[in-house]
């Protein structure tokens, strides 16, 4: 019976909890009994917070059985991205130089968590202080030979293994749709602005968002609707009210214009990637979406996205960086110390020139949104890669780094601040490893990107959990 | 002050076979009668009330960052 609880989705489990069918310390039990089956082979959390949670779901279950339930989140177990402060515990973001650091209060999206009843089960690695797409040591549980994505990548593979029922990654340049896309469960990067990121520790300040992770698209809403609005204590956050996902979420998509633009987004691709994507654009049109292909005036300008945004992200992270990079070399993973040292050879002038190509790329962005209520583009135009395979090859022969083109459909739209979600649309033919689709929508409007992706889980189902190694 | 054991012509060398000169070039490739046409983003970037915003939600939500606040 635990194992079967720990893989429901998370209204699911919140119906039983709800109804009194199953108790927070049951399902929070289920969870940790799932975390002992798995992370030996995926090692997808930094600290299990056992202890907490159990003492958590304790107090949930008292708290319901006095008629005092919350709502859906009351006494669920979710994991939280290490980038996050959830009070009495350290975060890291898997360095050293943090090891100490712990936090004195709940960052606001914890928070309120929190205070809608949820019950924090552990604390998901991310790729070193959230600067990469590999998220050592965490492995992907579709594959152990793979690598999850990043940096929310413990958040991705811990969801794919049924270990906690959400998670709340966070996203600067593909960090919560690719772990999604290659671990095969939901990943909404939200609208820039819409998740209060205060006690959050920053990658880049004008690319970050808190980002939500699930294994069912209405699991995502939930915990979307829950997190989203307005804080002061952030100066990015915005105070527009915005539409919640959950009412429309089963509206269908009749009628919606969904432009599939073909240049930059969909070539070079893996052929095992393609095929699955092409029949989820088919569930969209034999759902009455009018799914059309468009070509974006200014298109040719979009491939510059990928190297505005490392720049962008180099010089911000340097900023925030530049003391301990001095003092304390050692707290930093090579690869992370190289990145973030490139900003020592760019220029202010091209730091602003960056800066001025995002200004075309947003306008380029905005102007297909004149024509189409959402973009379906590939999350990722490869399968996850092996560990020990730093190149990808596509099905025209061509050859691309894997930390690129693990950014190249992702971090364009951390440039324009356009929400952006991750479904699954299956598994590779060849790797067995799956594949997401992402839908883009108007800046605020999160909720229409849900909607649809919602219409093609509905159609092709969920990934379900995958086969343990060994 | 630079290493006198490196002369120009390898400390060249090394500059531009550095990963992050692709990166530059990239940018630097755009042309100034394009770049002069564009103000830089700023750092918080978005706007609700971008063109072709005309969702449900941007109709309810037309402004953001000061006008909003």
């Amino acid at each position: 019976m635990s194992r079967e609880l720990a893989l429901l989705g998370l209204a699911e489990a919140a119906a039983l909890v709800r109804n009194r069918q199953v108790s927070p310390v049951e399902l929070t039990d289920a969870v940790l009994a799932q975390a002992d089956r798995w992370e030996p082979h995926i090692r997808s959390l930094l600290l299990r917070m056992d202890e907490q949670a159990r003492a958590a779901a304790s107090a949930a279950e008292r708290e319901i059985a006095g008629g005092g339930y919350r709502g859906a989140l009351h006494g669920i177990p979710v994991t939280i991205k290490d980038v996050m402060d959830v009070a009495g515990v350290p975060t890291t973001v898997a360095s050293s130089i943090l090891a100490d650091n712990v936090a004195a209060a709940n960052c606001v999206a914890v928070q309120r968590l929190v205070d809608a009843g949820a019950v924090i089960a552990g604390k998901a690695n991310t790729h070193q202080f959230t600067w990469g797409g590999d998220t050592p040591p965490t492995r992907n549980p579709w594959d152990v030979e793979r690598i999850p994505g990043g940096s929310s990548g413990g958040s991705g593979a811990g969801m794919a293994a049924c270990i906690g029922f959400g998670s709340l990654g966070s996203d600067t340049a593909a960090s919560v749709r690719s772990p999604a896309a290659y671990n095969g469960v939901v990943g909404l990067k939200t609208t820039y602005g819409r998740i209060p990121k205060s006690g959050f520790f920053p990658l880049a300040w004008s690319m970050d968002s808190v980002g939500p992770l699930a294994r069912r698209v209405e699991d995502v809403a939930l915990l979307l609707d829950t997190i989203s609005g307005f804080a002061a204590s952030d100066p990015s956050s915005l105070s527009a009210p915005l539409a919640p996902a959950l009412p429309g979420l089963r509206d269908g998509v009749k009628g919606l214009r969904i432009g599939v633009p073909e240049d930059f987004f969909w070539h070079p691709i893996q052929d095992e990637v393609d095929a699955p994507l092409r029949r989820a654009l088919d569930v969209l049109r034999d759902a009455g979406a009018d799914v059309r292909p468009i070509t974006i005036a200014g298109g040719e300008h979009l491939p510059l996205s990928v190297a505005v945004s490392f720049v962008l992200v180099i010089v911000e992270s340097a900023a925030w960086h530049r003391s301990w990079l001095t003092e304390q070399p050692e707290g930093y993973a090579p690869d992370v110390y190289e990145y973030i040292s490139w900003a020592k050879r760019i220029p202010a002038t091209d730091f602003v020139d960056a800066q001025r190509v995002r200004r075309l790329i947003t306008d380029v962005v905005d102007s297909a949104f004149s024509e189409v209520d959402l973009l379906a583009v590939p999350a990722q135009c490869q399968v996850a890669a092996r560990v020990d395979t730093p190149l990808i090859t596509f099905g025209d022969g061509t050859t691309e780094h894997r930390d690129p083109a693990g950014i190249r459909n992702l971090a364009i739209f951390n440039l324009t601040g356009h929400p952006g979600v991750s479904v699954p649309v299956g598994r590779g033919a060849v790797s067995g490893m799956p594949v997401g689709l992402q839908l883009v929508g108007r800046r605020g409007d999160d909720a229409t990107t849900l909607r649809a992706a919602q219409v093609i889980e509905d159609a092709l189902g969920t990934l379900g959990e995958p086969p343990l190694p060994g | 002050m630079s290493d006198p054991s490196v002369t120009p012509a390898a400390a060249a060398a090394e500059a531009a076979a550095h990963p992050v000169d692709a990166v530059l070039a990239a940018i630097r490739a755009v042309p100034d009668t394009l770049l002069r046409s564009l103000e830089p983003a700023t750092l918080y970037v978005p706007s609700l009330a971008a063109p072709g915003g005309t969702s449900a939600v941007a109709a309810a939500a037309p402004a953001t960052g000061e006008a909003a606040r």
